[in-house]
C-alpha cells in the first residue's frame, strides 16, 4: 500500500481500536454516573465523595484499553524504536485479532458498568451506609472486562514476532 | 295614698263597677297566664328533645365532613360544594298560640338544576370522598326538624315574652289596681258616712237651738 | 442494550436524594401522637417543610404549606425532565379541577378563588376562555368536553353534569398521551386508576339509591373492568361485586374495602386501600434508575405525603380522635 506490508497497518489499527472503543465506553459510562451523580449531589453536596467513587469505576476500561494499546505499541516497535515496517499481513491480522477482545468488551462493558454505578448512586442517595455493596455490584463488571484484557494480553505475548 | 275624687255616691258606683270589672279582668288574665304556662311547658319540652336530637346529628354530620374535609383538598371541597342542586323556599305564616302569633315556617325545596336523577350531590365522583356523600346526605336530611326547632323556639321565645306581659298585668291588678279601688271606695263610704254624721248632728243642733228659743 | 435512555440519569439521582426527605412513617406517627396543631406542626417545622412552617402565621392556615409545596414540587419535576410533557400530563388534573371552579362561578355569577397554582394552562387565561366560551386553545378532547358542558348546562343546568363530563376527558385524555408517549407504565397507571375511581363511585352510587342510567353516566369509560359490567351488578347486592372481582387484581382492595364499608358504613377503608393500591403499582416503576417512572413516583409520593399531613392537621385542629386519623393514614413506602 504505501512502500511497505500491510501488517503494522492492521497492528496499529488494533491498537487504536483497543485504546479508542475502551476509552469511548469508559467515557459514556463515567459519563453516565457523573449526570447520576450531579442529580444527587444537587439535593445532597456531602455525598460528593462517595459518588466520585463509584464514577471512577467505568474508568478502568479506558485504562485496559489503553495498556493492551501500550503492549501492541511496544510489540511492533512504535516504543523504543525499530517499527517493523515489514511486518507481515498474518501477523498484522493476528495482532489485530488480539486486540479486539479488550475493545469490545472494553467498549460494553464499560457502559454496562456504568449503568450499575448509576444504579449504585441511587443507593447511596438513600443509605450512605451501604456504599461497599452499591460498589460490589459495579464492580462484578468489571470482572469481564479483566478477563478480556486477560486474553489480549495472552494473545499479544503468544503471537511471535520478530 | 293621696285619693283625689269627689266622694259623691255616683262616684262610688261608677267605683263599685270598676272594682267589679277589675276583679273579673284579673281572674281572666290569671287563666290565661296559667294556659300560656301549660303551652310554654308543652313547647319547652319538645324543644329540648329536638334540639337534643337536632345536636346529636348535627355533630355526627359534621364529624363526617371533617372526615371528608381530612381526605380531600381544600379547593376541591369547595369546588364540589360551590353549586348548589337545591334551592330552598321559606315562606313564613302566623301560627295563634293563645293570641301570641308565632312563625310557622312553609319550605319547600326546589331543584336549581333538572338533573334528570334529581341528585342531591352536586359534584362528581373522581375528586371527592364517599364520605362528603354521607355528610350531604344527613345534612339535607335534617333539614325540614331544622326547621322546625327554629320555629318551635322562637314560638317559646315569643311565650316567654308574653307570659312575662301577662304576669305583670296580674300582678298590676291583684296588688296595684284592685286595693286601689278598694281603698277609694273606702274612703268614700267613709266620706258620705261622716257627712251623714255631720248633717245629723247639725239637725240636732238646730232642734237644741229651736226647743231652747221655745 | 439501549444506549440513549440514560436522560433521566440527572433527574433521577436528583429524585434518589429527594425521596429521602419524604416524610416517614414514624414522622407522621409524631405527628399523630402530637397533643395538639401546634405540637403536630412543630414536628412538620423538623422536615423539608421548617421554612414555611416558620412563616406561617396561624396553624389553620397549613393548607397554604401544601398548596405551595405541590407547586413547588411540580415546577421542579418539570425543570429537570428532559421531556416536560410528561410532567405535564400529570399536572391536566388542575387545569381539569380550575375548568370546574370557572365553570361553576360563571354559572353563578361569583367570581371564582379557588383556582389551584400548578395547572398547566394559566388560571386568567381559562377564564377568558370559559367567559366567552371559547377554547379554540385547549387540547381537542378538553376542548370537545368543555364545549359539551356548556350545551348540555344550557339545558339541564345540572352542576353535577359539569364535574363528571370534565372527569371523564381527564382521564381519555390522560390514557390517550400516555399511548401517545408509548408508556405501558403510565398507562397501566391511569387505568388502575380508572378502575378504583370506578369501584368507589360503584358502591357510592349503589349507597346513594340512583339508577343504571345515572351510574353508567358516572363511571369512567374505558378501565380495565369494563364499566357495563360494574353497571350491570347495580341491582345485585354488593357481595357480588366481591364475587366477581375476586379473581382479578383488586381482589384485596374490594374484599377488605367493600366489606368494611358494609360492616362501618364508612368508605374510608376503601379509600385508603385504593390509594395504598396506586402506591404500590408505582412501586416497581420507582426502582428503575434511568427512566422517568422515578419522576411519576416521587409526584404521587409527594401527593400522598401531602394527604397524610392535611390528615392529620384537619384531624389535631378538630382534635378528631388519633384512631380515625390513623385508619385514614395513607401507607407510606420509602
Amino acid at each position: 500500500m504505501f512502500g511497505i506490508e500491510s501488517g503494522i497497518v492492521l497492528a496499529l489499527l488494533g491498537a487504536a481500536l483497543a485504546v479508542g472503543l475502551a476509552g469511548i465506553g469508559s467515557a459514556i459510562g463515567v459519563g453516565i454516573v457523573g449526570q447520576s451523580a450531579a442529580g444527587v449531589v444537587t439535593e445532597d453536596p456531602d455525598k460528593f465523595g462517595q459518588t466520585l467513587l463509584l464514577q471512577a469505576l467505568p474508568g478502568t476500561q479506558g485504562i485496559y484499553g489503553l495498556l493492551t494499546g501500550f503492549i501492541i505499541m511496544q510489540r511492533v516497535g512504535v516504543i523504543g524504536g525499530g517499527l517493523m515496517l515489514d511486518l507481515g499481513m498474518d501477523k498484522g491480522l493476528a495482532v489485530f485479532m488480539a486486540a479486539l477482545p479488550i475493545a469490545l468488551v472494553g467498549f460494553l462493558s464499560a457502559i454496562a458498568q456504568g449503568r450499575a454505578a448509576a444504579a449504585g448512586v441511587g443507593v447511596i442517595a438513600k443509605r450512605p451506609e451501604e456504599l461497599g455493596k452499591a460498589i460490589i455490584y459495579a464492580v462484578m463488571v468489571e470482572t469481564y472486562a479483566v478477563l478480556a484484557l486477560l486474553a489480549s494480553i495472552m494473545l499479544l505475548f503468544g503471537i511471535p514476532l520478530p | 295614698m293621696e285619693i283625689r275624687v269627689n266622694p259623691t255616691r255616683m262616684e262610688l258606683n261608677r267605683l263599685k263597677k270598676r272594682l267589679k270589672m277589675a276583679e273579673r279582668g284579673h281572674k281572666l288574665l290569671k287563666d290565661k297566664r296559667d294556659e300560656l304556662i301549660r303551652q310554654f311547658l308543652i313547647l319547652v319540652r319538645k324543644n329540648k328533645e329536638l334540639r337534643e336530637q337536632m345536636e346529636k346529628e348535627l355533630s355526627a354530620a359534621f364529624a363526617k365532613f371533617l372526615l371528608a374535609r381530612a381526605v380531600m383538598t381544600a379547593e376541591t371541597l369547595e369546588e364540589a360544594l360551590m353549586y348548589p342542586t337545591r334551592r330552598l323556599t321559606l315562606a313564613v305564616k302566623k301560627q295563634n298560640i293563645m293570641s301570641v302569633y308565632a312563625p310557622r315556617f312553609e319550605w319547600g325545596e326546589e331543584e336549581s338544576g333538572r338533573g334528570e336523577a334529581g341528585s342531591i350531590y352536586p359534584y362528581g365522583f373522581v375528586d371527592t370522598s364517599a364520605e362528603l356523600d354521607i355528610s350531604i346526605e344527613t345534612l339535607s336530611g335534617i333539614m325540614p326538624q331544622l326547621l322546625e326547632l327554629a320555629e318551635v323556639e322562637k314560638a317559646v321565645q315569643l311565650l316567654a315574652d308574653e307570659i312575662e306581659k301577662t304576669r305583670r298585668r296580674v300582678n298590676a291588678l291583684e296588688y296595684v289596681m284592685i286595693p286601689k279601688i278598694r281603698e277609694t271606695i273606702r274612703y268614700i263610704t267613709m266620706k258620705l258616712d261622716e257627712n251623714e254624721r255631720g248633717a245629723l248632728t247639725r239637725l240636732m243642733k238646730i232642734k237644741d237651738v229651736v226647743r231652747a228659743k221655745m | 442494550m439501549p444506549l440513549n435512555d440514560t436522560g433521566y440519569a440527572y433527574a433521577v439521582g436528583r429524585i434518589r436524594a429527594l425521596e429521602t426527605r419524604l416524610l416517614d412513617k414514624s414522622k407522621l406517627e409524631r405527628m399523630i401522637d402530637a397533643p395538639s396543631a401546634e405540637e403536630a406542626l412543630k414536628v412538620l417545622a423538623e422536615t423539608e417543610y421548617a421554612g414555611a412552617v416558620a412563616e406561617l402565621a396561624d396553624v389553620h392556615d397549613f393548607e397554604i404549606i401544601l398548596r405551595d409545596e405541590i407547586s413547588r414540587c411540580f415546577a421542579l419535576l418539570l425543570k429537570m425532565s428532559p421531556r416536560p410533557e410528561l410532567i405535564g400530563m400529570m399536572a391536566l388534573r388542575y387545569d381539569i379541577h380550575n375548568l370546574k371552579v370557572l365553570f361553576k362561578a360563571k354559572y353563578l355569577g361569583v367570581t371564582a378563588d379557588l383556582l389551584m397554582p400548578a395547572g398547566t394552562v394559566a388560571g386568567e387565561k381559562l377564564k377568558t376562555m370559559v367567559e366567552e366560551e371559547d377554547f379554540r386553545d385547549l387540547p381537542g378532547a378538553v376542548r370537545a368536553a368543555a364545549e359539551r358542558v356548556v350545551e348540555e348546562f344550557a339545558v339541564n343546568r345540572d352542576p353535577q353534569a359539569i364535574d363528571l363530563n370534565l372527569d371523564r376527558v381527564l382521564f381519555a385524555r390522560l390514557l390517550e398521551s400516555a399511548r401517545a408517549a408509548r408508556s405501558a407504565f403510565l398507562e397501566g397507571l391511569f387505568l388502575r386508576q380508572i378502575d378504583l375511581a370506578n369501584i368507589k363511585t360503584f358502591v357510592r352510587v349503589k349507597r346513594m339509591g340512583q339508577d343504571r342510567e345515572f351510574l353508567k353516566k358516572a363511571l369512567l369509560p374505558s378501565g380495565l373492568i369494563p364499566a357495563g359490567r360494574l353497571a350491570s351488578l347495580l341491582d345485585e347486592p354488593l357481595e357480588s361485586l366481591i364475587a366477581q372481582t375476586a379473581m382479578s387484581e383488586y381482589a384485596a382492595v374490594i374484599g377488605e374495602g367493600v366489606r368494611d364499608w358494609l360492616e362501618k358504613g364508612t368508605a374510608a377503608h376503601l379509600e385508603k386501600l385504593a390509594d395504598d393500591y396506586i402506591t404500590a403499582y408505582l412501586q416497581w416503576g420507582r426502582r428503575s434508575p434511568f427512566g422517568f417512572e422515578p419522576l411519576i413516583a416521587y409526584l404521587w409520593a409527594k401527593e400522598i405525603e401531602i394527604k397524610n399531613i392535611r390528615l392529620i392537621m384537619v384531624g389535631k385542629i378538630n382534635k378528631l380522635p388519633v384512631e380515625a386519623i390513623r385508619e385514614r393514614l395513607r401507607h407510606v413506602q420509602l
